[in-house]
């Protein structure tokens, strides 16, 4: 009887730890694959963007519209695409994993060309896998069903996980994108590598 | 000599048991806990269930009691701390019309208890707010002086930062979703940590690893 009972936790305790395995596989794997897909060489091919005005011209206020319509959470937003890196990714309204898993989630604050902070968390493995080659100066574009909205990133800090004045309402036309940091670590991430992009005016 | 190392055997297996035990439980402990596992947790599903309740409209409604309840309250030194309070603490976005009836009744219960715990002819609530200035002759011990007065110069202050945003926002936000959105959105949990996985497959192999030799010992004695 003794016997049997210590096979089966055994055998259960085997299976299990097979399974995990197979499953920590698959996730990377999957994530990878993700990478891949999200990084791909057509995003890469289109690394400059047309853009009209200069750096030079005085600063004007940047035309900002409101979304009559808030997209509900795992609708579709829009692509998010960062050229400096080659990213081009799906944005989806809510920052669960099932958002994050395929592309990048987007807060329930301002939308994209809303004079609003737009908040935008994508995975450290996936989506903003090469977030830290993000610089200042870097255009971020924002394509939605509203329009194409233009961003200039401004800031880059890393912040503590727990740290909520960094999402917040600013009723400024910016976007603020966040991913988890050390890009590398093992652990469970306590901070969160920040970059904050504001809205251009010339589009 | 051979009992001895029997009951020595016997701690060491169950040693490795409890610590693959507590390894399996850990690993499970921190999947859920720290959220690093790319599964649904709970409370993300009751969150979204939540929010898809609550329409954005209705939560910048709510704190507009706020800008009526300022220049309403009157201004004794016991019920500004409470404003206070209220204020800074902000509030859930679940609270409707009917918490803020709630409230009223709770304060106007505040109102007559106060009543009652002022001794004799002390003026009520409302005239001291017209006679502000005014030294009542009886040496009431005041038991939060500077409570009122910060509360006062606050009270003034948000009157006046209240206008401000209003005019910046087209009406949209006031003062009290203002004080209730400076604390800002938790940020989501974007990284994939392998360790507790890591943990949990270490833990079941400890486990099994000492089923089976509990089992082939028992086999051998």
């Amino acid at each position: 009887m003794r016997r049997w009972v210590l096979g089966t936790i055994a055998a259960i305790s085997f299976t299990s730890a097979i399974t995990l395995t197979g499953y920590l596989g698959w996730v990377y794997w999957d994530s990878h694959r993700q990478t891949e897909l999200f990084h791909a060489d057509n995003a890469k091919a289109t690394n400059t963007v047309e853009i009209s005005g200069s750096e030079e011209e005085p600063k004007t206020e940047p035309q900002t519209i409101t979304w009559e319509k808030r997209p509900k959470r795992g609708q579709r937003i829009g692509t998010l695409r960062i050229p400096s890196i080659g990213l081009k990714v799906p944005m989806w309204a809510g920052t669960d994993h099932a958002q994050l898993s395929k592309g990048v989630g987007v807060h329930n604050l301002g939308m994209p060309g809303e004079s609003e902070l737009v908040g935008i968390a994508g995975h450290r493995n996936t989506a903003f896998r090469h977030a830290g080659k993000i610089q200042i100066g870097d255009l971020i574009i924002l394509e939605t069903d509203c329009g194409r909205f233009v961003y200039r990133v401004r800031r880059i800090w890393i912040a503590d996980k727990d740290d909520r004045s960094v999402i917040r309402r600013t009723g400024e036309p910016v976007v603020v994108g966040y991913t988890c940091y050390p890009f590398d670590s093992l652990n469970s991430p306590q901070q969160r590598y920040i970059f904050e992009a504001e809205m251009l005016a010339d589009q | 000599m051979g009992k001895k190392k029997v009951i020595m055997k016997r701690v060491v297996v169950l040693m490795f048991s409890t610590l693959s035990i507590v390894f399996v439980g850990g690993g499970i402990y921190n999947v859920y806990a720290d959220g690093s596992r790319p599964l649904p947790l709970v409370e993300d599903i009751l969150n979204s269930a939540q929010d898809a309740l609550i329409p954005p409209g209705e939560i910048r409604k709510a704190p507009k009691r706020k800008e009526h309840s300022v220049p309403e309250t009157p201004e004794t030194p016991l019920e500004q701390p409470d404003l206070l309070t209220e204020d800074d603490s902000a509030p859930p976005p679940q609270k409707d019309e009917k918490d803020e009836k709630d409230e009223k009744s709770e304060e106007s219960q505040r109102e007559s208890v106060q009543e009652k715990i002022q001794p004799g002819p002390v003026s009520p609530a409302p005239k001291a707010v017209q006679s502000e200035p005014v030294i009542s002759p009886v040496p009431v011990p005041d038991p939060k002086p500077t409570p009122e007065k910060e509360s006062e110069t606050k009270s003034q202050l948000k009157a006046k930062s209240a206008s401000q945003p209003k005019a910046k926002s087209a009406g949209s936000v006031n003062s009290g979703a203002d004080a209730k959105e400076e604390k800002g959105e938790k940020m989501a949990k974007t990284g994939f940590s392998p360790l507790p996985l890591v943990q949990m497959i270490g833990g079941l192999l400890g486990l099994g690893g000492t089923a089976l030799y509990g089992m082939r010992r028992k086999s051998d004695g």
